[in-house]
Formats: structure tokens, C-alpha cells, sequence
């Protein structure tokens, strides 16, 4: 085999084979830009099989066509630990390109965060103080550069060697695969023949790949395709027996063939990849192996100048011993940043690190953490050098200073952002506090200033549980001297209690908090500490006690200027009043709490959590165009703040949930495909099943409301929430009655009236009593005489459960109150005296409270109650039209098939008015509808529009939500184009 | 010197640019054995090559081959121009 590598070549100049892999994958590209999507696909395969060579060869491609590549790569996790690493290098490169002016004005607003990962940047922009914010911050300075990019030209983001992904490079990529505006795609190269270093890759991966199914898998090449890899590398074809012999051993893998091509002239070819990278280096001269195992030490790519201090071997020596390694390609060189190797493939290095001897190891690793310690521009890579300093002095076997040093990193990681990092250097600092004596403890603050760092990371890195043990670990090494400390630490402990789901040992380590935190002199402490308890008093539901401790707290924080406790205790404020009745007064407090979380923009979670509460206050207050409203806004809101898996569900449901009692289903049933699509776990896809069967059975789809709220009984079976239980139940009553099985209807009210405890607030639980009362006067009625009495005593049981939930809520909203009414009606229903006027009564209790299909069925009731009792046909005949129009625009099927029986039954025309519309409206709008129509496209208020048409905006609002259904619209402004492009708009409004 | 028609029944890995390299190789190797590689033709499909080759003998020719890039023929026929 001598002589086979005539060229100065190691790889083939030209990508052998991977045609099919390349179209899929130009194919992607396609779909993300004619789409204006964004494409997630995997690169799989084994080590050395050609994925970063097919995606080079598919972005080379890509940028002759214009598109413009970002690459990263990942740093093999047992190397050491480098958040953010393929982030980082990304952006580095694209400052590199682009200037710094360019990427600063790219990143917008939140263009400042930016210099937490690239130190150059803040030469001209000032490094801002890290908050709680600052990730979402980041994040939206990272994918506004990218959508800026993408907006001139395709954009393909390479995220290289994804298994060895940190944590908070997987959240960033995330969240980056479901926020970026479109025209870009995300590839990811990934080894397939080892478990990845973190098992969260290999869930990421399963999910994004779930959800896009794109995964490309670069198999070993064929013979065939081998024999043209080693035709092209040789530049002439390979003799079949050399052929035999590579392909016998590669298999078809183009990296190991490429080494085996590069050992040629040794006899004896080894078996196994690593076998023969050893092998390789056997050849190479004892200085050249010295120089090369030093180089494996610092990593993948080692800068010039750190291989010379580390080697220790003299500058003119180092040269001529790396020459052989780079002329017999095992490194690579690079010039930019002052001069650095690359070993050729992962695998090189790696084999090379795994040869090392124990002693080698950790005196090369020593040389490498003084070297670095000394000057920390030797790494080329400012952001992570605190975390290969710690890492190298842990490999060293120095105990003292690798503590030192991983405090150091944590906290660097932590200013990153990289809080799963973070945590990992404070768990080794932690362990070496256990193991060091106390001499060896060299720390710039009290091991509890540690501790605790280490447990808010923990909260940080949504490890409630962890954060909860190293606070208790910081306490019990507080001097409780310290009171303000050792108090607040105790809050603390609380906050995360309350995370972990321990929701009474949070209330006894706040108690704990007020206790110790003085009272005088006034501090900020005091104010956090007091807000802080109040905040888990309100979510256990205990208004009264957390109402007089929001209000101190709220006195304290202006007091000492601290605006954003003033901000998190008016929110708790706002609740409590909302919930004791206080309704306006509770909306202005969670109002301004919002506006001083997005003044502050600390805490992302308090601007949420101010319009989740927001949502619920008014919802309940049975305010649903308002509480539709915030909650449409808060789907932007949270997504914009980088919260979309954690809260973009709940908002979606919350504004679903509005929307459908307002009728405005077809927006409902967007949103929840919407919520579907984010692939929902937990208590969210109960949530979900839940709301969604409820907008079924309004639309009459009772079939698949039944399956889908018997998914959501099944699923939250041990939900102790009201919010979610009352619902639930009462819709699926109403579910059963619907389709006929009563019995069943009536077991599972008692179901559920179980679950409820008998305590809950009315809102919760009277939907399910008034379903239950109705579910039981229907088999009054049919069970005739047999039964009949038995029945109606049920239905007499629902209606005093209604009342005396009623009676026992501080504050009762006007849906359970019209809810009670049902009841009511039903059981003079059930007891033979159907009441039409109080059935029109409850008619217009619903039309006032905007929710049209309740309002429809009321009215078919008065309908059925007039023509039961001989009642006025004529007004008969005007309920049953309006209920069944009504229930027609909002597409309640089984009402509309209810009222249309009724009608056939009673002899009454449902269609007898002439009709309205012309052949040339193709959305049968009412003349009324036409005439607003016509007033919001010339940009009118309801308000206007009402005082034109002389009549009130409630109606006209109405009319605006019966025309965003009927033309499909989604916003106003949507109505207003579509009124111009169909000519809706120009049509004179009738007079009156 | 005699005309020979060397046939290569199936080169693995046959490109246009490796059998231009190839023969680039028999050019610099022939003038030590008095051969002339004059032209070839091949097929990218089947592997199949064609060598037109003015050589003393049918051994000479071989060698070239051998020493240039260890590609032997299948068969060498000689051949005569028609």
C-alpha cells in the first residue's frame, strides 16, 4: 500500500453520493421560503459518516443562491461545559462579517444583552446590570438579528454536533424554532452511534423531529460511492485491492477511510476507528505525540499560543514538532486570532485525550489552569474561560482552587444566562465545600452568599426542589445576626416551596420571613418579604388575609422606592379586591401592576402573571368581551416575552374560553388548533380538551365534545381546581343530556359535586348545579308518571344547592346568576307549570351578558313554554326565529336542529321574512350588519357607529362580533379590507 | 513497436477526472519503457476504459500501467489501424 496519497489531500474535494440528502434538504430551504416559515431539520448519522460535510456542502450551495449561513458549533460536554458555545461562536462570526455597528442596529432594542456573549460589543454598547428579564431580553436581541437578516435573504442556521447541546442552548434553540418570523432554516448535525451527553438533546430531538419530521440521515456510503471517494481523493481510481481492503474495514464510512488512506504505508490495518487513530499517531515522532497529547488537553481547537505554554517545549522546537501533525492531517490550521490548531475531527482528539495517562493528565491540566488563570486571553474565548479554568484545575486534582474557580465560572455562567451551566459549577462547589477543609476554602464572600446563589440559579434552571435544599443549606450557615439575610432567605425558601408544589410548607417558611425580617427601620426586604407572603395567600384562595398584607407591602415599597415589589404586590392587591367584590378597584390595581412589570421589565413572569389575573378577574366578573381582550393581547405578550410553551397554552384557552361564550367560535376554535399545535402536557392539555369540548358542544359536535372532556376527566382526575372541575363537569352534564343518556348526565353531576367539595365560589360551581337541574327535568319530563315526582324532587335538589352556593360567595357574578335562574325555570319546567316569562327573562339576562348561544337556548325554551301553555303564538313564533337565527350565526347546530323540530312541530315558518340579502352578498348579512359594516370601515367606533344607527354600542358590538364570524374575519381591521374588496363597504347606511 | 488495445472490464470509482489523472500518470511513467499511451476512451456507467497503446511489447505496456497507478488491464489485444 505504499505510496497510495500521491496529493497533499486527506478528503475528497467533492461531496461523494448525498444527492438525495442534499435535494431534501435545498427542498427544506424551499418550504421555509416560500412559506415564509421557519424549517427545523436533523442531520443524522454516525461519527465520521459526512454530516457536517453535507451540511457545508448544502450551505455553500444555499449562499451561492444567496442565502445567508450563520454556523455554531457544540462543545463536547466531558471536554467542559461552554453554554451557549454554538451561540456564541455564531455571533462572534456574524460580528466578525457584518461589524459591530450593523449587528447592534440588527438586535434592536435589547441590543446591550448582547455583550453577555460577545465581550467585544461592549465597546460600544454599555454591559446592563442582569435581571430576571435579561433571557428574554437576549433572546429577542438574538431572533430580532436573525429576522432582520432573514428579511433581506434566507437565512440557515447551523447548529454543529448537537449531542453535546448545553441545556440553555437547547431552551435558546427552542424557543428560536417556534419565535423567528420566517424565511430561515435551522439545522441541526447530530451523532446517532452514542447516547447524547445530557438526555434533554435526545428529547429535544424527539420533539422538534416529532413536530417537523424532518430528519435527514446520512447513511454510509456504497462501495460504489466509496470507490469515487477515494478516486477523487487520490486523483486516480483505486486499485481493487486497495478498495477491498478500505472498504472491508470503513464500511462505508468516508472519515475512517480518509485515516486509513493517511496510514497507508503501515502493514497492518486496525480494526476499529480508534485502533487506527492510535495507530496514526505511532507513526509520528515522541516530540510531535508530546505536543499533540497537550493540544488534546485544551480541546478540540487550541490556540497557538496556549500549546506553547502548555507544552512547554520552546518555540522553534513546538513548530517543527506540530509540522508532521498538520502535514500527516491530523490537525488542521487557522490563522484568525493570533494562530490556532484544529484537530481534523472530533474523533482525533478525542482518541488522543483518551490515551492519556492519569499523572499526564493532570499535570497537563494544571499547566493548561495556570496558563489560563495568568492570562485569560490566551483561550480566545473570554465568556468561557472561567468555566475551562474550573474545569481544568477539577482535572488537575486540586481541590482549593478548582472551588475558587467554579464559583468564579457559575457566576459567569449565571450572567450569561446559562443557568443549567451555572448550577453545574455551583454543584461541584458545593461538593468541594463538603469535601475541603476549612483552610482550603479560599471564597471572596461567606459560604452562604454562595449557597444561596447557587439555590436562586436553581430556581433559575426550574429545579424548584434543588433551589429548596441549598437555601436551607444557606440558612443553616447563616449567622442569624445577619436578620435581613437570614428573613429573607426564608422567603425565598418559601418562592420555591410553592414552586415544588408544597404549598403549606411555603405559607410556614413565609410566616417564618415575616418574623424575622425587622420591621424598623423600613427596608426593601420588609416590603419583598411581606408581598411575597401576601402573593401565596391569594393563590391559596385566603383573600381576606392576603388583601391587608398587599396593602402594608405596597406602603413599604413606595417608601423606600422599590418599585418593582410595589408592582408584584399591587397584582396580589388587584386579585384579592377582584375576588371580595372589589371588581374595579382590583382591575385598576392589576393594570397598574402590569404597567410597572413593563416599566421595571425585571421579572417577565410578574408582566404574565398580571395579565393571566388580569383575564380570570374579569372573566369571572362575567366581563367577556374585556377579558377576551386582555387575553388575545396576552398570547402576543407572553410570545414576545419568550414564554410561549409555558404560558402561550393557558392564554390561548383563557381567550378561547371568552370568545366562545361571546359566540365567536370561529375565532375560538383558531385559537385552540393554535394551542393543539403547541402540543400541550400536563394540567395545559387538560385545560385544552377541556375548553375545546366545550366550544364543540356549543358548535353541536356533541360526539367529539364527549370524547374530548372525557380525555379531560380522565387526564386532571386529580385536579383539585375549581377553575377547571366546575367546567368540566357542567358541560359534560350538559354533553350527556344532550345526546339522551340522563342517567348517566345525572351520575355524573354527582360526580362532580363530589369533586367540588361544596365550597367552591359560585362562578365554579353553579354552571354544574344549573346543568345538573336541567339534566334532571329532562327525565322528569319523559319519565311521565312512572318516576316523574322522584325526578323533580332532583331537580328541586340542584336548584337550593345553586342557592346556597350563592348565598355562601362574598361576590357572586352575573353568568352564575343567570345560571341560577336556568335552575330555576327548569323546575317549574319539571313540575308542569313551564314559565315563559321567566324563561324570556333569563333570555335577556344572557343577551345583556353578550352570550348569544345561552341566549338562544333561553329562547327556545320561552318558545316551547308559550306553545306548551297555549300561550301567544305570535311572540312564540318571534322567540323561535331569533333563537334559531342566533343559533345559526353561531353555529350551534343542535340548537338550530332543537329549534327547527320546534317549528315543524308547532307549524311555525322560521323562513318567512323576505329575504334580506342579495345574490351579490355572499355573506347573508342583515341590513343592520350592512349598515355597521359599512360605519367600521370607514373607521368609526362602536361607540360612533351606535350614536349613528341610534342604538347602543353593546349592540353594536354585537354586530361586530357577528360580522368578524360570518366574514371569518379575526381582527376589525381584517372586516374593514374585506368590506373594501367585496364592495361591502360602499353601500349607504338605511336611515334610522 | 506494436498497437495495443487495453481493456479495463470495470474500474471502480471511474470519474472523467480520474482517468484523465490516471493517464496524466501512464504520461510521465512511458518514456522510461518506450511506450506511448496515444488515447482512451471510457464509460462512467459500467467502469468500462479503452486504452489505445504503441508499446514494444504487451509486458511494457503493463508495466507502465503498474507503476503509474497500479491499474492493470483486463485484457490487451493488438490491434492494427484500419
Amino acid at each position: 500500500m505504499t505510496g497510495e496519497v500521491t496529493t497533499n489531500r486527506a478528503t475528497s474535494r467533492r461531496l461523494v453520493g448525498r444527492e438525495r440528502e442534499l435535494a431534501r434538504l435545498e427542498a427544506l430551504l424551499d418550504d421555509a421560503i416560500a412559506d415564509h416559515a421557519v424549517q427545523t431539520v436533523f442531520v443524522e448519522g454516525e461519527a465520521g459518516v459526512g454530516k457536517t460535510r453535507t451540511a457545508q456542502e448544502f450551505a455553500s450551495r444555499a449562499a451561492a443562491r444567496g442565502a445567508n449561513v450563520l454556523v455554531g458549533r457544540c462543545v463536547a460536554f466531558g471536554e467542559q461545559i461552554l453554554p451557549y458555545a454554538p451561540l456564541v461562536e455564531l455571533l462572534t462570526d456574524l460580528v466578525r462579517r457584518l461589524g459591530a455597528a450593523e449587528v447592534i442596529r440588527l438586535a434592536g432594542h435589547a441590543a446591550p444583552e448582547l455583550t453577555r456573549w460577545i465581550p467585544a460589543l461592549a465597546d460600544s454598547i454599555p454591559v446592563p446590570e442582569p435581571t430576571r428579564a435579561s433571557a428574554s431580553l437576549l433572546f429577542q436581541a438574538v431572533s430580532a438579528m436573525i429576522d432582520g437578516l432573514s428579511a433581506d435573504a434566507p437565512v440557515i442556521v447551523i447548529v454543529e454536533d448537537l449531542h453535546w447541546a448545553d441545556r440553555s442552548t437547547l431552551e435558546f434553540i427552542t424557543l428560536l424554532g417556534s419565535h423567528l418570523r420566517g424565511d430561515t432554516l435551522l439545522v441541526f448535525t447530530v451523532r446517532t452511534d452514542e447516547p447524547p451527553g445530557d438526555a434533554a438533546v435526545g428529547r429535544f430531538i424527539a420533539e422538534s423531529g416529532r413536530r417537523s419530521g424532518q430528519h435527514v440521515v446520512i447513511e454510509r456510503l456504497t462501495r460504489d460511492e466509496q470507490a469515487l471517494q477515494l478516486s477523487d481523493i487520490l486523483g486516480v481510481p483505486p486499485r481493487t485491492a486497495l478498495l477491498d481492503e478500505i472498504y472491508e474495514r470503513a464500511e462505508g464510512n468516508p472519515f475512517f477511510a480518509e485515516e486509513l488512506l493517511v496510514l497507508g504505508s503501515s502493514g497492518e490495518l486496525p480494526a476499529t476507528i480508534r485502533d487506527l487513530l492510535l495507530a496514526r499517531l505511532e507513526e509520528l515522532a515522541p516530540a510531535t505525540r508530546q505536543a499533540l497529547r497537550a493540544a488534546s488537553v485544551i480541546g478540540r481547537r487550541v490556540p497557538h499560543r496556549l500549546l506553547e505554554r502548555v507544552a512547554d517545549i520552546p518555540a522553534p522546537a513546538i513548530d517543527a514538532a506540530l509540522r508532521p501533525a498538520v502535514e500527516h492531517h491530523v490537525l488542521l490550521t487557522e490563522v484568525a486570532d493570533g494562530g490556532a490548531y484544529v484537530f481534523r475531527h472530533a474523533l482525533l482528539q478525542e482518541a488522543i485525550a483518551g490515551g492519556l495517562l492519569p499523572g499526564e493528565a493532570a499535570r497537563l491540566h494544571r499547566r493548561v489552569a495556570e496558563a489560563l488563570t495568568e492570562s485569560p486571553d490566551l483561550a480566545n474565548d473570554l465568556v468561557s474561560v472561567a468555566g475551562r479554568i474550573a474545569r481544568h484545575w477539577d482535572a488537575a486534582g486540586d481541590g482549593p482552587r478548582a472551588l475558587t474557580a467554579a464559583v468564579i465560572a457559575a457566576r459567569v455562567a449565571a450572567r450569561a444566562l446559562a443557568f443549567s451551566e451555572s448550577l453545574a459549577q455551583y454543584e461541584r462547589a458545593v461538593s468541594l465545600l463538603d469535601a475541603l477543609p476549612d483552610e482550603d476554602v479560599h471564597l471572596d464572600e461567606p459560604c452562604y452568599l454562595v449557597l444561596w446563589s447557587a439555590a436562586e440559579v436553581a430556581h433559575l434552571a426550574a429545579r424548584p426542589e434543588r433551589a429548596g435544599e441549598l437555601i436551607r443549606r444557606a440558612i443553616a450557615a447563616v449567622d442569624p445576626a445577619e436578620q435581613h439575610h437570614h428573613g429573607y432567605m426564608y422567603e425565598r425558601l418559601g418562592r420555591y416551596l410553592w414552586m415544588a408544589a408544597e404549598g403549606e410548607d411555603a405559607l410556614v417558611a413565609y410566616e417564618r420571613a415575616v418574623e424575622l425580617v425587622p420591621a424598623e427601620p423600613v427596608t426593601s426586604w420588609r416590603a419583598a418579604v411581606l408581598s411575597g407572603y401576601s402573593q401565596v395567600l391569594m393563590l391559596a384562595g385566603r383573600f381576606e388575609e392576603s388583601l391587608p398584607l398587599a396593602r402594608e407591602a405596597i406602603e413599604l415599597a413606595r417608601q423606600v422606592g422599590a418599585r418593582s415589589v410595589e408592582g408584584h404586590a399591587r397584582n396580589n392587591l388587584g386579585v384579592d379586591l377582584s375576588y371580595l367584590g372589589e371588581l374595579e378597584e382590583g382591575i385598576a390595581e392589576l393594570r397598574m401592576s402590569r404597567r410597572i412589570a413593563e416599566e421595571e421589565f425585571e421579572d417577565v413572569d410578574d408582566i404574565a402573571r398580571a395579565i393571566v389575573n388580569l383575564h380570570s378577574a374579569l372573566f369571572d366578573a362575567g366581563r367577556m368581551t374585556e377579558s377576551a381582550d386582555v387575553a388575545l393581547e396576552g398570547i402576543g405578550v407572553v410570545e414576545s416575552l419568550g414564554l410561549k410553551h409555558r404560558k402561550g397554552v393557558w392564554c390561548r384557552c383563557d381567550a378561547a374560553e371568552a370568545l366562545l361564550h361571546l359566540g365567536r367560535n370561529l375565532e375560538a376554535t383558531r385559537l385552540l388548533d393554535e394551542a393543539d399545535a403547541l402540543e400541550p402536557a400536563g394540567i395545559d392539555a387538560v385545560r385544552v380538551d377541556l375548553i375545546s369540548g366545550m366550544l364543540l358542544f356549543r358548535l353541536g359536535d356533541l360526539d367529539r365534545a364527549r370524547s374530548r372532556l372525557e380525555a379531560a376527566r380522565h387526564a386532571g382526575a386529580r385536579l383539585l381546581d375549581g377553575q377547571m372541575l366546575g367546567p368540566l363537569y357542567a358541560t359534560l352534564v350538559e354533553v350527556l343530556a344532550a345526546v339522551g343518556e340522563l342517567d348517566e348526565a345525572l351520575a355524573t353531576a354527582d360526580e362532580g359535586h363530589a369533586k367540588l367539595h361544596g365550597e367552591e365560589h359560585a362562578v365554579f360551581s353553579v354552571p354544574l348545579f344549573a346543568a345538573a337541574a336541567s339534566a334532571a327535568a329532562a327525565a322528569a319530563t319523559i319519565g311521565g308518571r312512572r318516576g316523574g315526582r322522584a325526578r323533580v324532587d332532583d331537580v328541586l335538589i340542584w336548584v337550593a344547592r345553586s342557592e346556597a352556593s350563592i348565598a355562601r360567595s362574598r361576590s357572586v357574578n352575573p353568568v352564575a346568576l343567570a345560571e341560577y335562574a336556568v335552575a330555576k325555570c327548569e323546575l317549574t319546567d319539571a313540575a308542569g307549570d313551564p314559565d315563559s316569562a321567566a324563561w324570556l327573562a333569563v333570555a335577556e339576562q344572557w343577551q345583556d351578558l353578550q352570550d348569544p348561544f345561552r341566549e338562544a337556548q333561553a329562547r327556545l325554551r320561552a318558545a316551547g313554554a308559550l306553545l306548551a301553555t297555549g300561550g301567544d303564538r305570535t311572540t312564540a313564533a318571534l322567540e323561535l326565529r331569533t333563537a334559531w337565527t342566533t343559533a345559526e350565526r353561531v353555529g350551534a347546530a343542535h340548537v338550530v336542529h332543537l329549534a327547527e323540530d320546534t317549528a315543524k312541530r308547532a307549524r311555525i315558518t322560521l323562513r318567512d321574512d323576505p329575504p334580506e340579502t342579495s345574490d351579490d352578498d355572499p355573506y347573508h348579512l342583515t341590513r343592520r350588519e350592512q349598515d355597521v359594516l359599512a360605519l367600521v370601515a370607514e373607521g368609526l367606533t362602536d361607540r360612533a357607529i351606535g350614536g349613528r344607527l341610534f342604538i347602543s354600542h353593546r349592540t353594536v358590538e354585537r354586530h361586530v362580533s357577528n360580522l368578524l364570524a360570518k366574514l371569518g374575519a379575526g381582527r376589525r381591521s381584517e372586516l374593514t379590507a374585506i368590506a373594501y374588496r367585496d364592495g361591502l363597504a360602499h353601500r349607504t347606511p338605511a336611515a334610522g | 513497436m506494436a498497437l495495443f488495445m487495453d481493456v479495463h472490464d470495470r474500474v471502480e470509482g471511474l470519474t472523467a477526472e480520474a482517468v484523465a489523472g490516471a493517464h496524466a500518470k501512464d504520461l510521465e511513467v512511458q518514456d522510461r519503457y518506450g511506450v506511448d499511451y496515444r488515447q482512451y476512451w471510457f464509460d462512467e456507467g459500467s467502469g468500462k476504459v479503452f486504452c489505445l497503446v504503441d508499446a514494444p511489447d504487451a509486458e511494457a505496456a503493463a508495466q507502465v500501467h503498474r507503476e503509474a497507478h497500479g491499474l492493470v488491464a483486463d485484457q490487451l489485444v493488438p490491434v492494427q489501424e484500419g
